[in-house]
């Protein structure tokens, strides 16, 4: 891989990027293949990447996870970073999400993160995506008793930064329930 | 500052005559604005009719990237190392963006980097999904082959992935890209596919011939 030159942060405000020492491919096309490439692409409508997912709309899974469900989320999220040992920023730079998102997904309550957080979020804690998502109001719920688990966990742990031996032992137990819902 | 760019074609969606397009390396406040002004409106529109119709529920797939922050994600990785960003332009609009992400590594060849396309999005008019009859034609394969291109210029080898959701698969599979089935990371049976050396080779050339 080549070595790009990074801009400094002053430049984070002008509106454009440009990578000198970095070639841009410039392609070189006949005018053939883009009359082929149109004839082939009038068919079909062209996207890509992991964000394009068929999300139920908001409204919908809003309206099956619970206020408190939602704490209950924000809270486990918390308890899991603190878990890892990780801070907001290690956690951020190591799964390549903005920092604002992990803040706003562990203290505001409904906030609802892009799809692509709550994936990476859910493999760095090895947790199933699916059940994941649903806790997360990312997804409809179809799972009353992971809800009624993290509300469990929301009641049952307090809010110190360092777990307590009954909190680990607590988060260990969600999580586990959570695999398991996965599996069956 | 002027952005690295190179003059290229897309295809009127009507005459089907060649039409003189620029593609940027970078995305500009301007191609921002044009997201936000121009694309969001129509976007969130066609969303609105989708939900208000739930019978039709495959028209909701059709503007799922509506959500798509753009702006937030272009100002958080426009100095990063790790993303390239590029823009098609033409008729003074922006008709395509794409961010790619430079640090994935390759399923076909573990351990091998490759490009991956984190998000490739048309503009609403040229998708026929959602018009009549779309503007301009060709602005996904404009880009998908700046990626292939990119990967090579990166020392990638043409390696390129993608997620692709079930209304895009069949184009990527024309493109001979290897296809890994639904990825059970992503709930909504989103395939994961690659494009090898070999055929990012083959690609190349049937692009110049």
């Amino acid at each position: 891989m080549k070595l790009r030159k990074q801009h400094g942060a002053n430049k984070l405000k002008e509106d454009l990027v440009l990578r000198k020492g970095t070639a841009m491919f410039k392609l070189k096309a006949s005018k053939r293949w883009y009359k082929e490439a149109a004839e082939l692409e009038k068919s079909y409508d062209i996207s890509a990447g992991p964000e394009i997912l068929e999300f139920s709309s908001p409204s919908d899974s809003e309206a099956s996870r619970p206020e408190n469900v939602q704490v209950g989320f924000s809270k486990f999220m918390h308890k899991l970073r603190i878990s890892i040992g990780l801070s907001v920023d290690e956690l951020a730079k190591k799964i390549d999400v903005d920092r604002e998102q992990l803040i706003l997904i562990e203290n505001k309550t409904g906030y609802k993160a892009p799809p692509r957080t709550l994936s990476r979020l859910a493999k760095v804690y090895n947790l199933p995506t699916a059940s994941f998502l649903q806790l997360a109001g990312a997804t409809k719920a179809t799972d009353e008793r992971l809800q009624a688990d993290i509300l469990r966990f929301a009641a049952e742990s307090d809010s110190f930064e360092k777990l307590s031996k009954e909190e680990k032992k607590l988060l260990g137990e969600l999580i586990r329930v959570i695999r398991d819902h996965a599996s069956t | 500052m002027t952005r690295p760019y190179y003059n290229t074609y897309l295809t009127d969606g009507t005459t089907y005559a060649l039409i003189e397009a620029t593609l940027f390396e970078g995305i500009s406040d301007v191609n921002l604005k044009d997201h936000k002004e121009k694309w969001l409106p129509l976007l969130l529109g066609a969303r609105q009719e989708a939900n208000a119709r739930p019978a039709q529920g495959q028209h909701v797939a059709r503007v799922e990237d509506a959500h798509w922050d753009w702006s937030r994600k272009v100002k958080t990785y426009r100095v990063s190392l790790s993303h390239r960003h590029f823009a098609v332009e033409c008729a003074a609009d922006t008709q395509g963006l794409m961010q790619l992400e430079l640090t994935h590594r390759s399923r076909i060849d573990p351990g091998q980097h490759l490009i991956y396309i984190d998000l490739l999005s048309v503009a609403p008019w040229n998708r026929k999904k959602l018009v009549e009859r779309p503007r301009l034609i060709g602005v996904g394969s404009v880009l998908f082959t700046q990626a292939v291109g990119t990967s090579l210029e990166e020392g990638f080898s043409g390696r390129v992935g993608l997620h692709s959701l079930p209304t895009s698969a069949d184009w990527y599979r024309k493109q001979r890209m290897q296809s890994f089935g639904p990825d059970p990371a992503y709930p909504s049976g989103l395939e994961y596919f690659e494009m090898s050396p070999d055929e990012a080779e083959k690609h190349i050339q049937r692009v110049s011939e």
